[in-house]
């Protein structure tokens, strides 16, 4: 049975002053019945007629809504909205700097349904010899580039996605006990991919739930603004790893007003400081990754929840998979992840999303599609006058664990990072925090709701970390 | 500036939460707050909140130089101390440690929008640093630093106290009273560090404050050498190789702290010759790891002229030995008819720790550098299968004892690039004593030279030490390129055509921009720049004394702005002189 405190305070900036709890009645099931943990908020709950699917996805596609709007205006009408939504906790897993293609070519060996890139495809390289795709069998590779310019000129100025080689090849220094091998410099190493026994966590993700194959990191640039995108729905201008000058209104403002719960758990510098007004001003909702695995196995992980690997500086041996960490580390971080939210309590009305801030440098064969500008806000220099936030950043990998997603299921509707933040809204019936994800559609394809949920789904793969690939990878990047 | 007022309201806030140490159950995580506080936890907030308050003071449009000097100075403190703890929030100040993306240290940026006057943008980076160093506060906030990660930055500081005392950092501000504000603030961050952390551990900081103190003394005795451009004189200059001496006695004396108490953090790199004296002149290991065998089957190789079509050379044909592994002549001649070669041959003498090879940087290693030239139709026109069969039959035996797959295009060049690893690095230059704690090794001259070359000269800026050429601590990858516009001939009007690295990379910046070469041994490596067109060190001086292209009313709009005119004096030049023949040049033999 679950019990859970819930202060009543209306924020954080009263929190010292807060005493007061309420009881939470458990449901039967282990969850938590959300009613009684929300604010009314009168503007919000107004009744809304929805419109039909068709005409919610011609509007979005126009970008015709706008700020304030609410899911039900926009979702379309086939698509449930809060509480009706048997989803209680939602867990929202950012991992770094990998690309669809470079993780899934291999998927349709696996049985899925996904678009990959031509065997042959290719980019030209060194004197203007074609460089193929190709596996890679280091598993730890030097940086790739993913610079404002730099991804811009990867999808190249007539859109031919051929500039991933000539944007890498040399870029970066050679690691500290990498000088006696040229090769790791090379641009071929944003022309690799991996294979189903490379990334066991992860095609078990697939083959056992949800997969997408359109979801676009939200702008052609780095870590700092795209990781923007999912908490603010914008980036506020900025399109480099840089603070922004005014931050608008973010999706923590949104959940303390309604009264979710949520939290960031990070065991270094949470994703979340690219706001850091914010996170000194939430640093309640602030804990250790360690929390994380005791609250999930006690049922009393909050109803959002960010969970953040090691992002907060490049190694071989972190687990956010950025290079020049070995993946494997990150996919046995994300196995054990998953496997205590299985054994939580609060699996049954549980929605995991693991998704990918960028890309990384690393070639993708699918030309980003037009965007839905967030807001008015010039971007910051290097952007150049004419750029805007109207294009998606290239494809990542998009996971969705929930007793509620599909088995085996490869979605093909266009996401980005705001589609897991209307999933958010929707749930908790908040509204858009920009034009982004006013016209961005939650991920509903990838649920069925109508299913009997899998309460006892199969337990993820141990992820074995070859110790010859640790061993030469600490050897390079020590 | 409101990170005053949310600093003071985080401090507010930790102060009031130790005395509520209620989780809060609305944010719905657990918060641990009694989590125990440390020295280093308190020290690091308060170097941490002093920043802060000077960046506040410099919200203006332009700063006077006084906040300016104030501000860079408890910036370099805090850094000192905190340069591994929030990586993330360092890298927006000082730039990330490896070079990438577009990311440039915004304390390197404010430098630049002071000294071009481009006012405008003097808010903006101050604003970053701001946010940045609340970052860090957050973070402390949450959680003593990681004791490793405080050594590891302290041990880093020491030797970039010496680096910047040199003015060769990649982010040396353009002044050097900027410097001396830097040099102030990091021993004061290593000092206030030092002693946290000994008590932390309850060590001894004693070592660390005696060695801060001697070079606080160095810097007051030294004064003259940092003040602003028009003021500087050499006549109670910093003996800035003394001070750089003790730079690597105080990172050694960090790094001792740290090991009696568990913390083993490595210097900043591995020495040439082994000694935990490593400062900002100690050469690093080459690239390459020579291996007896392979250095003998290079040292083969190196001399074969059956490398070349119609064993018309050997690599010893353009680098020779007995010339500085140079030829001394301005270019020279090609194999090719149809394609003459129109750049000097660079000498070879400490490429195995360059960080880029050929004048256009496009060949980044030494085995690749070789491979190239055995290639290049002008040098020495072999195919690959033309190479494999020349070597095969004579060499088979050799290379498999070398290499386990051995014979390949690739062994070839390695072999090549570890003969050159062995024998190109000779290191035994009255500079290379000194750095090893020999202080009469340079001369009065070659000191002063030293400060010259460093100070006034601004020769370090590109050429920095201890490989004197275009690549940097620690790990001596990242090649330094500049633009000089450099004419035809000394004193031409002219501009060489040759576009140097803008035809490898296609980038404005990169027009007429070459790879800086080494100024070791450049007394035997004449003729000099890329053209070979001047003859002698005295007009390579002149060159630059006068203030590059430019000067010479030249059209370059991308000349790089340490290319100025730097009004040496006639005894400047002359010791400026003295320390680039004596002081950087090897004895013949090792």
């Amino acid at each position: 049975m679950l019990l859970r405190s819930l202060a009543l305070c209306a924020s954080t900036t009263t929190l010292l002053a807060c005493s007061q709890t309420a009881k939470v009645e458990p449901l039967p099931d282990g969850g938590v019945d959300a009613a009684l943990t929300w604010n009314d908020v009168p503007e919000w709950d107004k009744p809304i007629t929805a419109p039909s699917d068709d005409a919610a996805n011609t509007n979005r596609a126009s970008c015709t809504y706008a700020q304030g709007a609410l899911p039900a205006e926009t979702q379309g009408a086939s698509h449930p909205t809060g509480k009706s939504l048997p989803i209680d906790t939602i867990v929202i897993v950012m991992m770094e700097n990998r690309s669809f293609d470079h993780y899934f070519q291999k998927g349709k060996e696996a049985g899925l349904d996904v678009d990959v890139a031509p065997a042959d495809f290719s980019n030209l390289g060194t004197g203007g010899t074609p460089v193929t795709i190709h596996r890679d069998n280091r598993l730890c590779l030097v940086d790739t580039a993913h610079g404002w310019t730099d991804v811009h000129d990867q999808v190249g100025k007539d859109s031919k996605m051929d500039g991933f080689f000539r944007t890498n090849d040399g870029h970066h220094e050679l690691p500290a006990g990498g000088k006696d091998k040229p090769e790791l410099l090379s641009g071929d190493r944003s022309l690799t991919y991996y294979e189903k026994a490379d990334l066991p966590f992860m095609y078990w993700a697939a083959e056992q739930f949800s997969l997408g194959d359109r979801y676009f990191s939200s702008l052609l640039g780095p870590t700092w603004p795209n990781r923007m995108y999912l908490y603010g729905a914008s980036s506020f201008g900025s399109v480099g790893n840089s603070f922004p000058a005014t931050v608008g209104t973010t999706i923590f403002e949104l959940l303390e007003k309604r009264g979710v719960s949520w939290g960031i758990y990070a065991s270094t510098t949470p994703g979340a400081s690219v706001f850091i007004d914010r996170v000194i001003k939430y640093r309640e909702h602030i804990t250790s990754e360690a929390n994380f695995y005791e609250a999930a196995k006690s049922g009393t992980l909050p109803q959002v929840v960010f969970l953040d690997p090691q992002i907060a500086s490049e190694g071989f041996s972190k687990t956010d998979e950025h290079p020049p960490a070995i993946m494997q580390i990150g996919q046995k971080w994300l196995a054990g992840v998953t496997k205590a939210m299985i054994a939580s309590p609060q699996w049954s009305r549980s929605a995991m999303f693991i998704t990918y801030d960028e890309h990384g440098g690393f070639y993708d064969h699918v030309v980003p599609p037009k965007a839905c500008v967030p807001d008015t806000i010039a971007l910051e220099a290097p952007a150049t006058p004419e750029q805007k936030f109207d294009q998606y950043g290239i494809r990542v990998p998009f996971v969705v664990i929930s007793p509620y997603a599909k088995k085996k299921f490869v979605s093909h509707r266009v996401y980005d990072h705001t589609s897991i933040l209307r999933f958010v809204e929707s749930r908790f019936t908040l509204p858009a925090l920009s034009g982004r994800d006013a016209n961005a559609e939650g991920p509903w394809d990838v649920f069925d709701f109508a299913a009997p949920p899998n309460l006892s789904p199969s337990s993820p793969p141990d992820v074995a970390v070859d110790d010859k690939t640790f061993s030469e990878c600490s050897t390079i990047f020590r | 500036m409101q990170h005053h007022l949310s600093l003071a309201a985080v401090a507010l806030l930790v102060a009031c939460k130790s005395d509520s140490p209620q989780p809060d159950a609305k944010a719905g995580v657990h918060v641990d707050a009694s989590q125990p506080s440390s020295s280093l936890q308190h020290e690091g907030r308060a170097i941490v909140h002093e920043a802060s308050e000077r960046v506040g003071q410099s919200d203006a449009a332009c700063i006077d130089r006084d906040r300016y000097l104030a501000l860079r100075k408890s910036v370099a403190a805090s850094m000192a101390l905190l340069r591994f703890v929030v990586p993330a929030a360092t890298e927006v100040i000082l730039g990330p440690q490896v070079i990438m993306d577009e990311s440039a240290g915004r304390l390197a940026a404010l430098d630049v929008a002071l000294t071009t006057r481009a006012c405008g943008e003097v808010s903006s980076h101050v604003f970053q640093i701001s946010r940045a160093l609340e970052l860090i506060d957050f973070e402390l906030s949450r959680k003593p630093p990681a004791r490793h990660a405080i050594v590891h930055g302290l041990s880093d500081a020491a030797y970039a106290l010496g680096a910047e005392a040199l003015e060769s950092t990649a982010g040396t501000p353009d002044s050097s009273d900027a410097v001396l504000a830097d040099l102030q603030g990091m021993l004061e961050g290593i000092a206030r560090g030092a002693r946290a952390y000994a008590l932390d551990v309850k060590g001894s900081s004693r070592d660390v404050e005696n060695l801060v103190a001697e070079l606080v003394k160095k810097l007051d005795d030294g004064r003259g050498s940092f003040g602003p451009p028009a003021l500087r004189t050499t006549q109670t200059s910093l003996d800035r190789g003394g001070f750089v001496v003790v730079t690597g006695k105080l990172g050694s004396a960090i790094r001792a702290l740290g090991h009696a108490s568990g913390a083993e953090v490595a210097p900043p790199y591995a020495p040439l010759v082994a000694t935990d004296n490593v400062n900002a002149l100690t050469l690093p290991k080459p690239h390459f790891d020579p291996e007896q065998k392979s250095v003998a089957l290079g040292a083969r190789l190196f001399a074969d002229r059956r490398l070349s079509r119609g064993s018309a050379r050997a690599c010893t044909g353009c680098h020779d030995p007995r010339r500085a592994w140079s030829d001394g002549r301005i270019v020279p001649s090609s194999l090719d008819p149809s394609s003459p070669l129109t750049r000097n041959t660079p000498s070879l003498l400490y490429s195995p720790v360059a960080a880029a090879l050929h004048w256009d940087g496009r060949i980044r290693t030494a085995d690749a550098q070789a491979l190239h030239v055995i290639h290049a139709k002008a040098e020495m026109g072999l195919s690959t299968e033309q190479l494999l069969t020349v070597l095969r039959g004579s060499y088979e035996k050799e290379f498999a004892e070398a290499f386990p797959d051995g014979l390949t295009e690739r062994n070839v060049g390695r072999a090549l690039a570890m003969y050159e690893a062995f024998a190109l690095v000779p290191a035994n230059a009255p500079i290379d004593r000194f750095a090893q704690g020999d202080a009469s090794a340079l001369s009065a001259d070659q000191r002063a030279g030293l400060d010259v070359y460093s100070g006034k000269g601004r020769c370090a800026r590109c050429h920095a030490p201890p490989t004197f050429g275009g690549a940097r601590a620690p790990d001596f990858t990242a090649p330094i390129y500049a633009a000089l516009g450099v004419p035809t001939k000394p004193n031409a009007k002219v501009l060489d055509r040759d576009v140097g690295r803008f035809a490898v990379t296609q980038r404005e910046v990169d027009r007429h921009a070459f790879r800086t070469p080494t100024l070791r041994n450049a007394e035997a490596t004449a003729p000099y720049f890329h053209h070979g067109a001047f003859a002698t060190l005295e007009s390579v001086l002149a060159f630059y004394d006068k203030g590059g292209g430019r000067a010479l009313g030249l059209a370059v709009p991308n000349q790089d702005p340490d290319i100025r005119s730097l009004s040496l004096s006639s005894e400047e030049k002359r010791v400026l002189l003295v320390f680039l023949r004596e002081a950087l040049h090897d004895s013949p033999s090792k």
